[in-house]
């Protein structure tokens, strides 16, 4: 949650809003982990007893009346959902990993066919990243240091950044409440909120850039 | 010609390569030291990148950093933050900010005291394709109006510690890049 969550909580705060309320379940699925992330790692291979829930399935409550449901789990080998669907009334959207900055944004309308919207002419949808650390035969699109340039510009124009603590304290409520939650197997109404931050357009994004 | 703003790096580990990778392509950040509390690993990073490698202490009192990344373990965040804004710097920290809703209140109300920024990753949401005017507003107006379901499926399988933490917690620890967050952390750590 506390790892992967803020990728997925933030997105979600910054498409739908802020968070009213919160529900969830929460399980672990192993007692025992193998350390495994780096073969360099020198504790490589050793095993940890798990002490903490490694599964929520969640529901939350947004201000503006939306209700999702939000999983993230450390079990789950594999699944095939997307990682993020929007079913409105007139269609629905699927959101592209919110832990790259491309992507293809396909949506659905009332004839249920899937088809990827044209993209928009964004630097940061430019893929410049490759599996383990390559700049070669890049995938993703990487550009971390976005938030920061954000801020750095924030701060000489005297401006709320993108990234600001209002919303992300926003966001560290939302995941430990659904922590407090997800144990407790019950609602969670939350004390703060946020605005959701302003976009950033690709002549904005442009003009962050060297 | 647009102003630059100096940035400093607390805690060398894996992500660190991905800003100092990356702070180059904008105009208005550019990064002056590495720190970490193992300095030879400071010291590799920062020739790496041709950039200082600073102690800790050094780093928060270099005149030319006006902000200072947070790259260390979750569980020093909160403290390694304050002790940049003591430092007189803006913040911006890696994810989660805090373990808890708590100390991410005391850090916001310290920052607005000393008048300083503090913002945090991740940065992702910023990307091509839900930040974008248009295409965001599409995106979110439906669901955004109407109890319609929403659903988001997350899933990590590597399971990954930090190769150093901070004894002392006095300075920055290294952080692996999936570390600590999911399960050296007992569940009393974290909470609002």
């Amino acid at each position: 949650m506390l790892d992967m969550g803020p990728y997925y909580i933030t997105n979600l705060i910054n498409l739908v809003g802020p968070v009213k309320r919160v529900a969830a379940l929460a399980g672990t699925g192993r007692k025992e982990r193998v350390i495994n992330s780096q073969p360099s790692n020198p504790r490589n291979g050793e095993k940890l007893k798990v002490k903490t829930p490694t599964t929520y399935h969640a529901l939350l409550e947004f201000a503006q009346g939306a209700c999702i449901t939000v999983s993230l789990s450390w079990d789950v080998w594999a699944h095939k959902h997307q990682n993020m669907e929007l079913y409105g009334v007139t269609g629905a959207m699927y959101v592209p990993d919110p832990n790259f900055f491309g992507g293809d944004v396909m949506v659905a309308g009332s004839d249920q066919k899937v088809e990827a919207m044209a993209a928009w002419d964004h630097p940061f949808g430019k893929a410049n990243w490759g599996p383990g650390n390559r700049l070669t035969d890049p995938i993703w699109a990487n550009y971390r240091c976005a938030g920061l340039a954000d801020m750095a510009d924030a701060i000489i124009r005297k401006r709320l950044p993108r990234c600001d603590i209002s919303m992300v304290a926003h966001v560290v409520e939302v995941m430990t409440a659904v922590m407090e939650a997800g144990v407790a197997r019950k609602f969670v109404t939350l004390k703060s909120t946020c605005k959701r931050p302003a976009p950033l357009g690709p002549d904005e994004a442009r003009a962050l850039m060297k | 010609m647009s102003k630059t703003l100096g940035v400093g790096i607390i805690g060398a580990g894996n992500i660190s390569w991905a800003y100092l990778k990356l702070a180059p392509l904008f105009n208005n950040i550019e990064v002056k030291a590495v720190a970490d509390i193992d300095m030879d690993v400071a010291k590799s990073r920062a020739a790496e990148f041709g950039v200082k490698a600073q102690t800790v202490n050094e780093l928060l009192n270099n005149g030319d950093i006006d902000i200072v990344v947070n790259l260390t373990v979750p569980a020093v965040h909160y403290k390694v933050s304050k002790q940049i804004l003591d430092a007189g710097k803006h913040v911006y920290s890696e994810k989660p900010l805090t373990l808890s809703y708590k100390d991410a209140l005391a850090l916001q109300k310290y920052a607005a005291k000393k008048k300083l920024r503090v913002g945090a990753a991740p940065d992702t949401f910023l990307g091509a394709r839900t930040s974008s005017r248009g295409k965001r507003s599409t995106m979110a107006r439906s669901a955004r109006s109407s109890p319609a379901p929403a659903t988001s499926w997350g899933r990590e399988w590597r399971c990954g510690i930090p190769i150093r933490t901070s004894s002392s917690c006095r300075a920055a620890a290294r952080c692996s890049t999936w570390g600590l967050t999911t399960s050296p952390i007992s569940s009393t750590s974290w909470g609002r």
